[in-house]
């Protein structure tokens, strides 16, 4: 579970994060659209522990990122826009490293080839090295690793935009199989399409503030395109308000 | 965690060719080092032992000659080159390994084999201690200049972030990884020269046991020191590049310039007689003011006559039961015994100034206590030399005293016509040099075991301050 009580972050006078509640609970993803700059990777990096909120309290599991930082990074995944693995390691090595550090010593290589494959990832290709991967695959390792460590609660900064659309489907059918099986996910994305396809709340972000929170299921994917273009043109449609 | 790092940094160094060809090298380099110390050591002792042979046949066979004569032609003390020396031969090639034991005269040591080398051997001169010391420090650089540096750039530095990773565990596991494949560098150089040393033919030294395990802590703590350095560097460095120029620069300020300039300055500011210099003056100032026409010279020699006279209770040196020329000679032995002390005092004092002003540049050069250290574990420092020089100096004493007291005491009225024969030179003690434990061989270098240890506690502090300071930063980015 991912939760946002009165979040709030500054930088100097500039607020990038206004008073942000939500409750992100098994099974449940909210994808979080707005312009650059809007709060959505503040939002993201409050849940990582990366910088210190101003005010308020982010809790992944009900772990205070802050007070407890190791705890709520326990079952924690956080998959970038660019996943940086070890370039001369290979797929394999670099998911047994990342599962080490989550405190996975015990995986065989055949559990952690299942893994691969479940994100998508042949065991062929799990043993080529990083160097030679796509975007897309590198991502399937992050999944992977987000599978061996457990992980109950998904962060993801703009993990499909440069992916061609076959990967992007893959990626968001991996994503929704996942958030089926009960993980909570918070995605941040620019892509109102893949936002409606996986999303069970959609929120819009302004300026800091989240000042849209939808339903995939009572809107089209035009009336989502033109709330969000009249949210950041200036005011909110107010068209919906899913519970997130 | 700690593990799974340094473990996945292993993999990455033996996957990164630049890695394992430097590695390579420096492997290379170190048994070459260790071949050529072998070589140098057991030819030296080669050389020694039949030297020692040779003197001791030319003194058994030199025939009727007066005691005291003997004495001036008189015999070596040879310092043997121990075993250590093979790994760290120290001053070996510079200080000599033979002293002249003669009458009225405290030799420097002779015999230094770097003045039967060629140039190029003067530059090329290999030791192991030397390759540690040196590419020991460029080996830690290479490994990991990026070590912080390069895992921000390329993004996996937030990733670890992201999953948990505290920066004393990704300092603690890279330190671990480069740490110990230097260490098995130095282990392996030291297992090698081990072997080596135990060669037929070579000295052990006392308490090799314990040296050889003093030489690995040494230079297992030497090169921590670069390995939080490194971190510390990167950590602190924008980018890998930045740190790897940095390092560079400590590189040649700590390797190469610092032990370099040291003992340079230190010669300037506190500058030790040249050996002609102090020869003459030894010469001068030991025999002249007993044995000239000067007004002091003629009163110290009748003290003597007065003194002899008085202890054998007669009125003339005719009288005296014994050969009075030996009497007199013995006394101005002992006359100049008394200056040599004061005379090589000063040298040694100039030399620990030297030491002391070398000692400072220790702060911008751990190299140099390094070195230090290095030298009088393997027992091939200035205090190993100055050990030898003693004893030699303290067996001369002994030697001229009995053959003057052969003189003195069956040359009657001879005065200098006395002679001994082959009998009695075969009677005559070797030279036989024990070396200190070491306990006594370290005594001097405590305060540079002290710089390395704050050495290292200042690398840590910068490398924990880096990595705490770098992961903030990503943090913040």
């Amino acid at each position: 579970m991912l939760e946002a009580r009165e979040l709030t972050k500054s930088f100097g006078d500039v607020r990038a994060l206004n008073a942000l509640n939500v409750r992100i609970g098994a099974g449940e993803s909210l994808c979080l659209l707005g312009a650059n700059g809007a709060g959505k990777t503040t939002t993201i990096n409050l849940f990582l522990a990366f910088i210190e909120p101003t005010s308020g309290s982010a809790l992944v599991n009900g772990h205070d990122v802050q007070r407890d930082p190791v705890g709520s990074k326990r079952h924690l995944a956080y998959i970038p826009e660019q996943v940086a693995l070890y370039p001369s390691l290979t797929g394999l090595e670099n998911l047994e490293f990342l599962a080490e550090l989550s405190g996975h010593r015990d995986y065989r290589t055949a559990e952690l080839l299942r893994f691969l494959e479940r994100a998508g990832l042949d065991a062929l290709e799990a043993r080529r090295r990083v160097s030679g991967y796509s975007k897309g695959m590198r991502q399937k390792v992050a999944i992977a690793a987000a599978l061996a460590r457990r992980a109950s609660a998904f962060l993801l900064d703009e993990p499909l935009s440069g992916l061609d659309p076959a990967a992007a489907n893959e990626f968001t059918e991996v994503l929704a199989d996942l958030r089926r099986d009960g993980a909570a996910i918070l995605l941040a994305t620019h892509d109102i399409f893949r936002a409606m396809e996986l999303g069970t709340t959609i929120g819009i972000m302004k300026s800091g503030e989240l000042v849209e929170r939808l339903d995939p299921g009572s809107v089209t994917g035009a009336e989502l395109e033109k709330i969000y273009l009249e949210s950041m043109r200036g005011g909110a449609a107010g068209a919906g308000g899913g519970p997130a | 965690m700690i593990r799974a790092i340094a473990r996945k940094e292993f993999v990455q160094y033996w996957r990164d060719g630049r890695v394992v060809t430097v590695f390579g090298i420096v492997a290379l380099l170190g048994l070459a080092a260790t071949v050529t110390g072998w070589s140098a050591v057991s030819s030296m002792e080669r050389e020694r032992a039949s030297a020692v042979a040779m003197d001791r046949e030319i003194w058994d066979t030199q025939g009727l000659k007066n005691p005291h004569t003997a004495a001036h032609f008189s015999r070596y003390a040879f310092q043997p080159t121990f075993n250590l020396a093979v790994f760290d031969p120290g001053l070996t090639d510079y200080v000599g390994n033979a002293i002249w034991l003669e009458a009225h005269y405290r030799d420097p040591a002779a015999l230094r084999p770097v003045e039967d080398a060629v140039e190029i051997q003067r530059i090329a001169q290999l030791n192991p201690a030397w390759v540690i010391q040196v590419f020991g420090p460029l080996l830690i650089f290479i490994l990991l200049y990026g070590a912080v540096a390069a895992e921000r750039e390329s993004g996996t530095l937030r990733q670890l972030l992201a999953a948990g990773v505290r920066p004393v565990s990704l300092l603690l596991g890279k330190a671990v990884s480069a740490f110990s494949l230097t260490g098995l560098l130095v282990c392996g150089v030291l297992v090698g020269s081990a072997i080596v040393m135990g060669a037929e033919g070579i000295e052990r030294l006392p308490d090799t046991g314990w040296r050889t395990a003093g030489l690995a802590a040494l230079y297992l703590v030497y090169l921590a020191i670069f390995v939080f350095l490194a971190l510390g560097v990167s950590a602190l460095a924008s980018r890998s590049r930045t740190a790897l120029a940095g390092l560079m620069g400590v590189w040649i300020v700590a390797t190469v310039l610092g032990p370099r300039i040291g003992p340079e300055v230190a010669g300037a500011l506190a500058p030790a007689p040249s050996a002609p210099e102090f020869a003459a003056r030894l010469d001068r100032e030991g025999a002249d003011p007993f044995w000239d026409a000067s007004e002091g010279a003629v009163q110290r020699r009748q003290r003597v006559m007065d003194a002899a006279l008085a202890e054998y209770g007669v009125e003339t040196v005719e009288a005296l039961p014994i050969n009075y020329d030996g009497y007199l000679l013995q006394a101005s032995e002992e006359f100049a015994n008394g200056v040599f002390d004061t005379m090589y005092a000063e040298l040694w004092g100039s030399y620990e100034s030297q030491r002391a002003i070398a000692r400072g540049f220790a702060l911008v050069s751990p190299t140099i206590a390094a070195q230090n250290v290095s030298m009088a574990l393997a027992g091939t420092g200035i205090h190993a030399y100055r050990h030898f020089a003693d004893e030699a100096e303290a067996f001369r004493r002994e030697f001229v005293l009995l053959l003057n007291q052969e003189m003195i005491d069956h040359g009657g009225a001879d005065g200098y016509a006395y002679v001994s024969g082959n009998d009695f030179w075969r009677q005559n003690p070797d030279f036989e040099y024990a070396a200190p434990g070491i306990g006594e061989a370290v005594r001097g270098v405590w305060p540079d075991v002290i710089i390395l240890v704050l050495w290292l506690a200042i690398a840590i502090a910068m490398a924990a301050a880096g990595v705490r300071r770098g992961f903030l930063g990503e943090m913040a980015a």
